[in-house]
């Protein structure tokens, strides 16, 4: 059942509609996240006609696990997920399924918006053309996409863009009313647009970004730089994202469903946040990574790429940028957040609650959709962190 | 060059934009879910060397016309086995195709489903489901006027013409750009604002919104959005290949005259539910008694004094399909503006599917399909 009563009459009425203008907010985002394609024009994943990686199904009771909260209280994981505005939880132990839980009315079949684990995504797709010699991490990128000529981007390599160490003036307000950050939304196609933006596009209104500072120096997480990266597999490759995907990934992996990503209305994908994919596919992804790349039985992203993501990060960088005072022993490489612990946990997170948890050492994969009310929220961030972190150390025994 | 929301129904964007729907506007997912796809068996039939005679007493063969710019793919089943596939622009057998009117065939089958569950009545009320159509040209009429496209009413249905009331539609829809302002910016609004010249149950008068109509009475008595309602009734027991895609409206109302999406082989064994009586794999998914009604035809006195009778005589209008009663095997088919059909010729135990994107003369592109579609089911018969 869903946690909410929108969308149910024929038109749905007033505070009832979920729209263009309200979908990303609360409550409206508890409808919304599960039916992007019905707001925002998307392009398919398609996940081909090959077999399914089928993953085996064991059991385990996670629910009565206990960690101690951001108010130094316990909470188990099944208190967790009920507080945190849940729509999927998936956990994958030594290659078994040991809990799939859909919430909210998400189903198995129905891709769920990933917003910055879309990131992680596009990374990947990165480090298997990088493998087939059609990218070079330490390369600019403006011989790719001369369109930058003059913007931030201008002189910023390859790598600056995967590692969020790019200097530029852009601020993530993701609750900022007005300013370059709404814009972005409006030529994204996220928003309605404005007079000022309704005859502008994704992919120029990238090439306006400012430079500030230099790159390489600090990590500064700016969301339009995976945007670019998109573009720039686009030039790489002579494909659409959206075909790159599907051809160098879903079809490899074995993905049991078809994903999508939101496009502008000239075609350009919304890359650093708007892919879709449904909960099991994004546990398969995660799965791939703890076996160093491999999905079904192939080698679809390289093992060095796999490493570097998780061994490479620039800790100086991590340090002198804005992200440090939360996790001094973190670093950020190949757009996975790198946890700094002793069992070597990575993740992906988007947000309002959006998560691909990968615990190397406990041999756990987590994957969690939510439809939470704030974008960030220090408290429940750092529960979520916390609550895998326990289910990690329980299973590691 | 841009394909846009505004501009895909045009040649050139057509042959990129028609197989590229959701990229270009919003859509809901009418998902195929988990369960096993209906395989469909594999043999070339040699296709592809049939003569076909055209219109101006030539001669083509089958592989040849594919091969035409307007058209984007091809799938024929003969007795369930997939005889001959071919796509043209790029499309893929993973794409889905808008299919324009043929959209109808899929919402009026729906209804049967329902009908048959007895989760709605052909007598009931259109205004009773629908309370926000009350004082529109739907007063008065039941669901099968709807169904039969003889509601009374005053609607230009003329594509060539840019200010029609089709082209006022299409605006509303978001699929053109607005033709004046304050002209209604939604499907809602536009339908409320048609006006009735009763009575209804006369003459056959193609009007599209009538199919928007049909498709949101289904929303109401069920209270489950068009695509839902698709998935759950014949996507998923069918076992489609592939989600279909449904264009929505700026208020996110379902456009199920022309909206929806397939994947050429989804519309091929769509077109074989119909043929094999709407049962697939020994699951009843069609009522047999719905099916059978539709095959036996229309009203052909409703068909004879209609808006069509002159361009294809002989026909009838059932249930949101046509019927050719000229032709021995009385073969019935959908047909989708540009060129998008299923055929069905039960006799011949044929089923074509066709996606397109016509440029040029419409009347001669479709001649051309159907003089296709009856080669091909000859051959296949053996004749």
């Amino acid at each position: 059942m869903p946690d909410h009563d929108l969308m149910k009459t024929f038109p749905a009425v007033g505070e009832k509609m979920v729209t263009l203008e309200n979908w990303r907010t609360p409550p409206w985002n508890r409808w919304a996240y599960q039916h992007v394609s019905e707001l925002i024009p998307t392009a398919p994943i398609w996940r081909g006609t090959g077999p399914v990686w089928d993953l085996p199904r064991g059991a385990e009771d996670l629910s009565r696990i206990t960690f101690k909260n951001h108010a130094g209280k316990e909470s188990t994981v099944a208190q967790f997920l009920d507080a945190t505005q849940t729509d999927g939880f998936m956990a994958i132990h030594h290659g078994c399924i040991i809990t799939e839980q859909y919430r909210n009315d998400l189903a198995a079949h129905r891709p769920h918006i990933l917003m910055s684990v879309s990131k992680s995504i596009t990374a990947l797709v990165v480090g298997i053309l990088v493998e087939q010699g059609k990218l070079d991490p330490a390369q600019g990128i403006a011989h790719l996409v001369p369109e930058v000529q003059g913007s931030a981007f201008a002189d910023c390599t390859l790598q600056h863009l995967l590692d969020m160490t790019v200097g530029t003036d852009f601020t993530e307000d993701y609750l900022a009313a007005a300013g370059p950050i709404t814009e972005y939304r409006e030529v994204s196609g996220w928003k309605p647009p404005s007079e000022a933006t309704r005859s502008g596009d994704l992919r120029s209104w990238l090439c306006t970004l400012p430079k500030k500072g230099e790159h390489g120096a600090a990590f500064h997480y700016v969301s339009p730089c995976t945007d670019l990266l998109g573009w720039v597999l686009e030039r790489a490759s002579g494909v659409s994202y959206a075909e790159l995907v599907s051809r160098e990934l879903w079809q490899k992996i074995g993905a049991e469903f078809d994903g999508y990503v939101t496009v502008d209305r000239f075609g350009a994908p919304r890359a650093a946040g708007g892919v879709c994919l449904t909960l099991r596919d994004l546990a398969r992804v995660g799965q791939m990574m703890l076996e160093n790349g491999q999905a079904n039985g192939r080698q679809v992203v390289p093992v060095s790429w796999v490493d570097d993501s998780r061994f490479n990060g620039d800790k100086a960088a991590w340090k002198a940028g804005e992200s440090a005072a939360g996790n001094p022993a973190g670093s950020y490489r190949n757009k996975w957040w790198v946890m700094g612990d002793a069992h070597g946990a990575y993740t992906g997170i988007g947000v309002f609650g959006q998560y691909l948890w990968i615990d190397p050492a406990a041999s756990l994969v987590i994957a969690k959709f939510a439809s939470q009310p704030l974008p960030t929220d220090e408290a429940v961030d750092g529960d979520t962190a916390r609550c895998f972190r326990a289910i990690g150390e329980a299973l590691a025994g | 060059m841009s394909v846009t929301a505004t501009n895909f129904q045009d040649a050139p964007h057509s042959a990129w934009g028609f197989h590229h729907v959701p990229e270009l506007l919003p859509t809901a997912a009418v998902a195929r879910g988990s369960g096993p796809v209906w395989q469909l068996l594999r043999r070339d039939a040699g296709l592809g060397a049939l003569e076909i005679a055209l219109a101006d007493g030539s001669q083509a063969t089958l592989a040849t016309l594919n091969a035409a710019p307007d058209i984007d793919g091809i799938a024929v089943l003969h007795r369930g086995v997939l005889v001959h596939e071919a796509y043209g622009n790029g499309m893929e057998p993973g794409d889905s195709h808008i299919l324009m009117s043929t959209t109808k065939s899929f919402t009026g089958t729906l209804a049967g489903i329902l009908i048959g569950q007895g989760a709605l009545a052909e007598d009931d009320r259109v205004t009773d489901l629908l309370p926000a159509l009350k004082g529109s040209a739907y007063d008065g009429a039941t669901v099968r006027h709807l169904l039969d496209m003889r509601i009374g009413l005053d609607f230009s249905e003329d594509y060539d013409d840019p200010e029609s009331d089709f082209a006022f539609m299409d605006a509303a829809c978001g699929w053109r750009p607005s033709i004046r302002p304050g002209a209604p910016d939604n499907l809602e609004d536009f339908i409320a604002a048609m006006r009735g010249r009763p009575p209804h149950g006369g003459s056959f008068h193609y009007v599209s919104p009538n199919a928007v109509v049909l498709g949101w009475v289904l929303e109401a008595a069920t209270g489950e959005r068009f695509a839902d309602l698709l998935s759950r009734l014949i996507w998923q027991p069918m076992g489609a290949e592939l989600d279909a895609h449904l264009v929505l409206d700026s208020r996110d109302r379902s456009q199920t005259e022309g909206g929806l999406n397939v994947a050429l082989r989804d519309l091929a064994r769509f077109g074989e539910l119909h043929r094999l009586g709407g049962a697939v794999n020994g699951r009843a998914i069609v009522p047999p008694a719905w099916i059978a009604d539709l095959c036996a035809g229309g009203d052909r006195d409703a068909w004879n004094t209609g808006t069509m009778a002159a361009m294809m005589p002989g026909h009838s209008y059932r249930s949101q399909w046509y019927i050719d009663h000229g032709h021995p095997h009385r073969p019935f088919f959908t047909a989708g503006a540009f060129g998008q059909s299923v055929f069905v010729d039960p006799v011949a135990e044929t089923v074509v599917a066709r996606l397109s994107c016509f440029s040029g003369d419409q009347e001669t592109r479709f001649d051309e399909m159907f003089r296709t579609f009856h080669a091909i089911a000859a051959a296949l018969h053996g004749e």
